[in-house]
Order: structure tokens, then C-alpha cells, then sequence
């Protein structure tokens, strides 16, 4: 999905909008005419003056043409899916990654998404297993990155 | 499977389990986290990594310096005190804690925590630059209160910052209003003592520590040190009750402190290897090259300090308006 | 023995050599590897230089932390997943050229020109550290305000394609930027009610989801008719760039002396210096239409910049004190347990020392030569993996990396938010570059002009009271208006003929 300007426009706008709003309850500090508030203001004004050229511009170039363009993979269901599952595989990760640990969850994740992206379930496990473990290795133990423990299973690093 | 091949089996895997939990084997079993609320290379991340540098030796276990910055010290002040009280986290401590839930920025307060010794002290001062006109903190403070308001400015930390503070509770300690010296908020003392150089402020209240190098090339000259005596690296440089005849006193500290409820053996053994580390050679030398104020407490002294600087900063906050 | 003798004996002692082999190889590594920075490397260093010589610890830090800045371009040109911030400004052209089967070219520039800008940059610390550090001094607010919009205009140069929507990423910069509390006024916006959003939004979890997770997701959808990128071959890596300095001299020199300049102020390092040389590349190039799409020039400018700026970093650092980046605020620490308190005298009165830490200054930057081939040779055969293997990898290195930023899970949500939006933005054709801008330098434009107008009570002329900060406004301002200008002088010219 490609957004014309004439769209892009009118969502800057909105933003600017949403923006304006949210930074009147910031207040200047004491004494000045300026605060907190100044900055989401300038970028509010900045963003309104864009979406308006943005607006103008499609105007111009775009007349006839659809406000938005189907790309070419938009198309393919299961362009839709791989994306959605890998947001949600990494997702899993976040959620689960203080309970079961980095070994496990990293290996769950990796294994996963290399099936996925079309490779064959056992060599996608050998290779996750060694990754999983150098990375642990390396980041962990050499760098001394907390990573997370988990629960049960903690590798004696 | 029956009951004779399962039993073995249970009874290895139960052996297995108590191996592995901390409850059983002597503690510290596996590698330590010390929290560092603020960033790489500043003073409290120099301090936490020759600290856990020596807790290491004593304790036998490797002790890895976390830094989780952010928020003035709040992001990682929580992660301490969220922290599973298992003697395996354990966190360096600053002044803001007892700032930050004035500010209504948290409702974290020091007594969520465990202190278990407090490792250092610096003690604020007020330092101006090399050409500014005022000779001692005596003159400075008269021209405050003789001129019109924001003539001298200063600058040092962050806008209400420990720096701040001390600026005000400095100044009302001598009866000058508060909005007489207006506050330009800086990111640290090394970037408000370059403004100051630079002409763009008149003062930084700020340790003499962080101004040292400054001070020693002539170009920044320190006028007061808001301690009880005078600081072994500044001989020259008199406290605020000698200058100006003020009381107010404030030292930024830095804690080793850990969640509540920790094991006793833990707590014990931590404390033990903490005032051992403190008295090495390592950990002296070091504060000493650095410029860095020592000042031990125990448990209950560093707890009592911490309480009250709560209040006192508190008072300030609060007559300042900074406070919620 | 004269003093550069006595030097030179420190440095070309067998256990100071090995020491700066064994840290280079570690800044390698851990610049390498995207999450990880140099001031990472370095504060890693710090506990075991305690135990080393003054010569020893000082030649590890400055080896490690020149090795981490270079070494940051590597991933960047690999996998599109820049190392550090100051290599951002030109990852597009870098990872484009490796997709066309130029990586040879384009790694090879990174290397050269990173020794090239370090070798600069330390002859300038050795000739000019007394007098730069005056004038360093005498930035303040209002100065730096204005180099910081200048870098800000930058968005407007290195955007490629429509204006409006590269100026919609540095607006959607802008905002993320202003998450948190740590602005000039200490007050929390837009956290929500979030511990961790209070401290903001950190410009490395955000940048790698906006760089790589975006990869990764757009290989999901289409990869399979992008096809892999070539692994480049070392061979000639190094001959190859001797035709690109014949070409491009002009931007060589200048990279390396605004790179230094820009070092050498407290306020302002490596990042803002990559950036507004390459942004000063494209705008004086006679290709500019070039740039974003794998065009070498950028590489030289910026490449030579960002190393410059390491080394420049050094002049307030020594002469005052001032820490000129993160980097040198460990190094004055270290400094200072080693007996050796910078300040203006330490020239004179610790001569052997300052001229020993030159050598090696000298010798970590020529040292990059070997050790980076080797970096670059080794790291080149992970474009040997499928993609297919290799997308998730990168994933997980995504994750890692994230986290090691917040040292906690915060970092990962960060890095995936910023992942989606990056796809979304470069499916609608809105650059990713003026967005890191945005983020990287929205805090600053916002201290620097609350600050000043604190000082001068809200007066807007202040801006231009000020001898410095007035020729850098009045720079500022030339630039934007260059282009309608020109297109003023064009059409008059038009309408004469």
C-alpha cells in the first residue's frame, strides 16, 4: 500500500493536530515564555505546514488518480501472513523472555522464523541450537550483557 | 515405565534441581548485577565499575556493572528496588532517589530499598569563571542581592537537579529570594562549567571535583564547598560557614543498595565484602586520583543520611515550587 | 635520550604492542556488532586498565574505541544495519553498493578513508590541541544552536526523492525525540504514565528496528525476488581506492577538517559531524542525484568525518578536561587514576607521555589497515549464508543488540515498534534517514534553544549578539535560502535571454 500525497497530506495534518492538542497541557517554566510545550508546538506547526504542501502538491500531480496504490505484494496472502507471524513471533519473545529465559525463547523464535522463511525443520534447529549458544557465549558471557536467566533452565554462564 | 526405573530417575533430577537452587549451595553462586542508573563514563558508572571491579575478588563471583539510565535515575532506581531480593542484584544508589518522588515522578521512595553502606561523598560547592569580578562567595552573594534579579545566573545539572538545589537552598540559607538567580538547565557539571567559561553563565554549584581540571588550568576558580571542613584537593578553597557564615551544607553520596528482603546470609556476606572493598587500597587510591570524596556508613548510618537529606531536600523543593 | 626517544621507547615496548593488537581486535569485534558501541567497548575496557601502565591503558582505549568507530560501517554496509549513529548517514549508499555487487569498493572506501580521517584528525591534536581548545571554549548555547539546525537542514540534502515526505521523517524524528523527561525542563511528555518511557526514546533500539527489522520485514514480503547480494572479495580491496582519492580529493580534505572541527566541541561529535559532511557532499557534488544510491562520494566525506571527529574529540579532552564525547568522558577517568590530570600544562610538563599517547594515536589509526582487512575479510562470509538462514540471524542479532542498549526488554519493544513504522515509512516512499536525524538531534536543538533563551531572558536577538554564533547563523540562514536564490537568479536570467 503506497499513499498518495494527497493522503500522506491529510494524515500529517491530522497528526499536527493530535500533536497541538497533547502539548497545551504542558506548561512554560517559571518565569519564561518557554517550556516543555515549545517544541511539540514547532514540530505541530512544521507538520501542518508539510501535510498542507503535501496536500497542494497532490492536488496538482495526482487529479484522477486513486488516493492510495495496491503494491504489488499487497496481493498475495501470504506475503500478509510471513509479516504478521513474524511480528508475533517476536512479540511471543518479549512477552516470554523474563520467564522462560534467553536460551529457550531465542531458540523457539529463531527456529521458527527459519522455518518461515522456507527452511527445512532440521537443519533450521541445528543451526538455531549453534547460533542460540554462540550468541549466548558472546553477549552474555564475553560482553556481559544481563541476559535474561529464566526460570528453569540457565545455562551455567 | 515402572515405579523402579522412576524413582531413581525423580531422586537424580531431584538432586540435579537442589544443585542448581540458590536456596541450597552457599551464596553467591553465580555471577552478580550491580544496576547503575546513570550512564557509561560518568562519576557514578566510574564508581560502580572500581567497586564491582573489587567485589568481585572478594566475593568470587563475577560482578557485572548494568547501566539502566534514563528518567533522572528513575529507570534504573526501579529496576533495583524491582529486582528479586536474592542477593544476585544489587544497585548503586544516588542522591535523586531522594528527589525524584517530590517531583511526582515515582512513588519510590529510599525506604523501598535495602541500603547497605553508603561509599562516597562530594560535597557541593560554588565555583565562577577566572574573569568573573567576585573574588569570594561573599562578594558573589552581594551582588545577588544588590543587582536586579537574573544578573548572575547558574547552571550544572538538569532543571531541578541536585545542582539546582543546592544553588537554592544555598541563597535562601541567606535570605536571597529564589527567583533572584535564575537556573540554566545543562546535561551535567562538565557542560554548565563550559558554558560558564564561555560567558554564557555567571556560576555552577556544582562539586569541585567535577571542576577540577578546569580549576587547576586557571581558568575556573572555586569560591566555596558546602562541607564541614575543608577538602583535602582544595586546600585554598574555604567551606560556605567560613565565606559567608551560611549553614547550608550538601553533599551528593553514592549508596550500594538492594532490594528489600534479601536472605540473611546474602545480606550478611554483602555487606561484609562491601566494607572490605571500601577499605582496599584499589577502591582508596582510585577515589582518591579521581578527586572523589570517601565517606563510609554502615546499614543503619547510610540509612539515617539518606532520611535526612529526604527531608531537607524536600523543604527546598517544596519552597522552590519544584515539588508536586 | 631526548623526549620523542624516550616516547618512542614507551610505545614500542613488546607489551604495549600486543595490548593495542588484542583491544583492536576487541573494538572490531564489539563495533561490529550493531547494539554494541565504542563507548560500550571502552567503558569495558576501564576495569582492566587498572592494572596496566599508564601507556598500556591509554593505547587500549584509544585503539579499541578507533577500531569500534570504523568497525561500525561494517554491518552497515553488509546488512544495512548501521553500527553506531555517526554510521547511519551513509548506510544506504554503503549497503546499496554491496547489493550491486560493489562491496569491494564500498567497504574498502570505509576502510581507507576511516585511516585516512583518524591520521588527520591526530596531526591536528598534535599541531593545533592548545589553540582549537580556546576556541571549542568559547561555544555556547547560542553556537551550538545553530550548528545543530544546520545538521538539521541536512534532512533536507540527504533525503532522496519528494521534499515534503523527507521532511515528514524528520518531523516523525522529531517526536519520538521529545518522549520522556530527559529535555531542559524535566518534565515527562507523552510517557503514559511509563518508567521506562521517562528516560525517552534510545536513538540505537529505534535505529536498528528502522534499518534492519524493516530489512527483515520487507524480505518477508518479497525477498524472494530481490535476490541475495554478492559476497564482495577482499582481493584488491585496499589498490581499489587509490583511484577514488585521485577523484575525490577535495572531499577527502574536507571531510577530515570539518570532521575535526566538529570533534573537537564538547557539544558535538562523531554523529552530527557524519552527517552534515555527508549532507555537504551531496549539496556541493556534481552528481548529487547520485547519492542514496550507492555512490562512493558520500563515503569519502563522511567516512573521513566521523573518524576525524574521534580523534578531535581528544583536544578539549586533553587541554581542559572536557569530555569532547562519551568516549573521552571515561578516557579523562582514566587519565586522572594515571597520574596524568589533563590541563594545559600537560604538554609541557608530562612531554613524554603526551608524546607517547600521539604515537599511539598514530599507530591505532595505521593499525586499522591490517585489522580492518581482517574484519572486513572474516565478516564478509556471513553474506555467504542463505538468506533464508540468514534473515533470521539477523533477527536475533536485532534482539540482542536492542537489548544490550536498555539492558532490558524495553529496548527490544522500542526496536520492533520502530521496525513496523520503518516499513511502513520505505513502503510509502519516506526516507529513513532524516527520521534518525531527527531523533539524534531533536534533544540538543531543544536544550540549546530553551538554555538560550533562559541566559537571555527570551530575547531572540541573542542568537546573533554573539561574534561566532552570529557567522554561523547568518550561515544557517544562506543555506536555506541558497536554493531560492538561485532559482530567482535563474529565472531572471530566463527572462533576459
Amino acid at each position: 500500500m503506497r499513499l498518495g500525497d494527497r493522503a500522506l497530506g491529510v494524515l500529517t495534518l491530522l497528526g499536527a493536530l493530535a500533536l497541538y492538542f497533547a502539548s497545551r497541557q504542558f506548561s512554560p517554566l517559571p518565569g519564561q515564555k518557554y517550556g516543555a510545550e515549545t517544541l511539540p508546538m514547532v514540530i505541530s506547526g512544521l507538520a501542518a505546514a508539510v501535510g498542507i504542501w503535501l496536500i497542494l502538491q497532490g492536488w496538482v500531480s495526482e487529479r484522477g488518480k486513486p488516493l492510495a496504490m495496491v503494491t504489488d505484494w499487497a496481493s498475495e496472502p501470504a506475503a500478509w501472513g510471513r509479516i504478521a507471524a513474524a511480528i508475533l513471533l517476536i512479540t511471543g519473545f518479549i512477552l516470554a523472555v523474563d520467564w522462560l529465559g534467553f536460551t529457550l525463547s531465542s531458540l523457539v523464535l529463531l527456529t521458527a522464523l527459519m522455518l518461515l522463511t522456507g527452511a527445512r525443520p532440521l537443519p533450521a534447529l541445528a543451526l538455531s541450537l549453534v547460533t542460540v549458544l554462540v550468541v549466548q557465549f558472546a553477549f552474555g558471557r564475553l560482553l556481559l550483557v544481563p541476559l535474561p536467566r529464566g526460570e528453569f533452565l540457565s545455562l551455567p554462564w | 515405565m515402572d515405579r523402579r526405573t522412576v524413582l531413581p530417575l525423580l531422586a537424580a533430577a531431584m538432586t540435579l534441581a537442589g544443585w542448581a537452587s540458590p536456596a541450597l549451595a552457599e551464596y553467591p553462586e553465580r555471577p552478580i548485577e550491580l544496576i547503575v542508573p546513570w550512564g557509561a563514563g560518568g562519576g557514578t558508572d566510574a564508581v560502580g565499575r572500581i567497586f564491582g571491579q573489587i567485589l568481585q575478588e572478594e566475593l568470587g563471583k563475577p560482578v557485572n556493572v548494568v547501566n539502566r539510565t534514563g528518567g533522572s535515575g528513575v529507570v534504573g532506581h526501579t529496576a533495583i528496588a524491582r529486582a528479586k531480593p536474592d542477593g544476585y542484584t544489587i544497585g548503586v544508589m544516588t542522591i535523586e532517589i531522594d528527589m525524584m518522588h517530590w517531583q511526582g515522578l515515582t512513588d519510590l521512595t529510599y525506604q523501598d530499598f535495602d541500603i547497605l553502606a553508603l561509599v562516597n561523598a562530594d560535597p557541593g560547592g560554588i565555583m565562577v569563571a577566572e574573569d568573573a569580578p567576585w573574588k569570594t562567595a561573599a562578594e558573589l552573594r552581594d551582588a545577588i542581592k544588590s543587582s536586579p534579579p537574573g544578573t548572575v545566573k547558574a547552571s550544572g545539572t538538569g532543571q531541578g537537579g541536585i545542582w539546582h538545589l543546592n544553588m537554592l537552598g544555598w541563597i535562601m540559607s541567606e535570605g536571597i529570594p529564589i527567583d533572584a538567580v535564575p537556573f540554566v538547565p545543562s546535561q551535567g557539571a562538565a557542560a554548565g562549567l563550559t558554558d560558564m567559561v564561555a560567558g554564557g553563565v555567571g556560576m555552577v554549584p556544582s562539586s569541585l571535583a567535577e571542576g577540577r581540571s578546569l580549576i587547576e588550568a586557571g581558568r575556573v576558580r572555586a569560591l566555596a564547598s558546602m562541607s564541614d571542613e575543608r577538602q583535602a584537593l582544595f586546600p585554598d578553597v574555604p567551606t560556605l560557614k567560613e565565606a559567608t557564615g551560611s549553614d547550608w551544607k550538601l553533599s551528593v553520596w553514592r549508596a550500594i543498595a538492594a532490594p528489600k528482603d534479601m536472605p540473611a546470609e546474602a545480606r550478611d556476606k554483602l555487606i561484609a565484602a562491601i566494607e572490605k572493598a571500601y577499605n582496599s587500597d584499589t577502591y582508596q587510591n582510585f577515589m582518591k586520583e579521581r578527586g572523589f570524596g570517601l565517606r563510609w556508613a554502615g546499614p543503619e548510618d547510610a540509612t539515617a543520611a539518606v532520611a535526612a537529606d529526604d527531608a531537607s531536600l524536600g523543604e527546598v523543593m517544596k519552597k522552590a515550587g519544584l515539588a508536586k | 635520550m631526548s623526549v620523542l626517544a624516550q616516547s618512542f621507547a614507551m610505545v614500542f615496548d613488546p607489551q604495549v604492542l600486543m595490548v593495542m593488537v588484542l583491544s583492536g581486535a576487541f573494538g572490531l569485534f564489539v563495533g561490529a556488532i550493531p547494539g554494541l558501541t565504542a563507548t560500550m567497548a571502552t567503558a569495558l575496557l576501564v576495569p582492566i586498565t587498572f592494572f596496566m601502565e599508564p601507556i598500556a591503558a591509554i593505547a587500549a582505549i584509544v585503539t579499541a574505541s578507533a577500531m569500534a568507530i570504523f568497525s561500525g560501517d561494517i554491518p552497515g554496509a553488509l546488512l544495512r544495519i548501521p553500527g553506531t549513529p555517526a554510521s547511519a548517514a551513509y548506510v544506504e549508499d554503503a549497503y546499496r553498493m554491496t547489493r550491486d555487487g560493489r562491496g569491494q569498493e564500498g567497504l574498502g572506501a570505509l576502510l581507507v578513508f576511516s585511516v585516512i580521517g583518524g591520521v588527520f584528525g591526530t596531526i591536528i591534536l598534535i599541531l593545533a590541541s592548545p589553540l582549537l581548545a580556546e576556541v571549542a571554549l568559547k561555544f555556547s548555547s547560542f553556537e551550538y544552536f545553530w550548528l545543530v539546525l544546520l545538521g538539521l537542514s541536512a534532512a533536507i540534502f540527504v533525503s532522496p526523492g519528494s521534499v515534503p515526505r523527507g521532511l515528514v521523517a524528520l518531523l516523525i524524528g522529531l517526536v519520538a525525540a521529545s518522549v520522556g523527561m530527559d529535555n531542559p525542563t524535566a518534565e515527562p511528555r507523552f510517557t503514559f504514565g511509563n518508567v521506562d518511557l521517562l528516560g525517552g526514546i534510545s536513538f540505537i533500539p529505534a535505529m536498528i528496528g528502522l534499518f534492519a527489522l524493516a530489512e527483515v520485514l520487507r524480505y518477508l514480503v518479497r525477498g524472494h525476488k530481490l535476490g541475495a547480494p554478492l559476497r564482495p572479495s577482499t582481493k584488491g580491496l585496499l589498490r581499489s581506492q587509490i583511484p577514488v582519492i585521485r577523484r575525490y580529493p577535495k572531499q577527502m580534505l574536507r571531510g577530515n577538517i570539518t570532521g575535526t572541527l566538529i570533534g573537537a566541541l564538547p557539544g558535538a561529535g562523531a554523529d552530527i559531524a557524519a552527517w552534515i559532511s555527508y549532507a555537504m557532499s551531496k549539496r556541493f557534488s556534481r552528481e548529487p542525484e547520485k547519492f542514496g544510491t550507492g555512490h562512493v562520494e558520500g563515503l569519502v566525506e563522511a567516512g573521513a568525518s566521523n573518524n576525524a571527529a574521534v580523534s578531535g574529540a581528544w583536544i578539549p579532552a586533553l587541554v581542559f578536561g572536557i569530555p569532547g564525547d562519551s568516549i573521552t568522558a571515561i578516557v579523562i577517568g582514566v587519565l586522572y587514576i594515571k597520574g596524568m590530570n589533563p590541563g594545559p600544562t600537560i604538554f609541557i610538563n608530562q612531554a613524554e607521555l603526551i608524546n607517547a599517547l600521539f604515537i599511539v594515536f598514530l599507530l591505532a589509526n595505521l593499525l586499522m589497515i591490517p585489522l580492518g582487512w581482517l574484519a572486513i575479510r572474516a565478516s564478509t562470509t556471513i553474506l555467504a549464508v542463505p538468506q533464508k538462514l540468514l534473515m533470521p540471524i539477523i533477527t536475533l542479532f536485532c534482539l540482542v543488540g536492542a537489548f544490550a542498549i536498555t539492558n532490558s526488554v524495553f529496548g527490544i519493544i522500542l526496536m520492533l515498534g520502530f521496525g513496523i513504522l520503518g516499513f511502513l515509512m520505505e513502503e510509502n516512499d519516506i526516507p529513513i534517514a532524516p527520521a534518525i536525524l531527527g531523533l539524534v538531534l531533536g534533544p540538543l536543538l531543544e536544550q540549546h534553544f530553551i538554555t538560550s533563551m533562559i541566559k537571555s531572558d527570551g530575547h531572540l536577538l541573542a542568537f546573533f549578539e554573539r561574534p561566532i554564533a552570529a557567522g554561523l547563523g547568518i550561515f544557517t540562514i544562506l543555506v536555506w535560502c541558497a536554493p531560492l536564490v538561485r532559482r530567482i537568479l535563474f529565472r531572471r536570467k530566463e527572462a533576459l535571454t
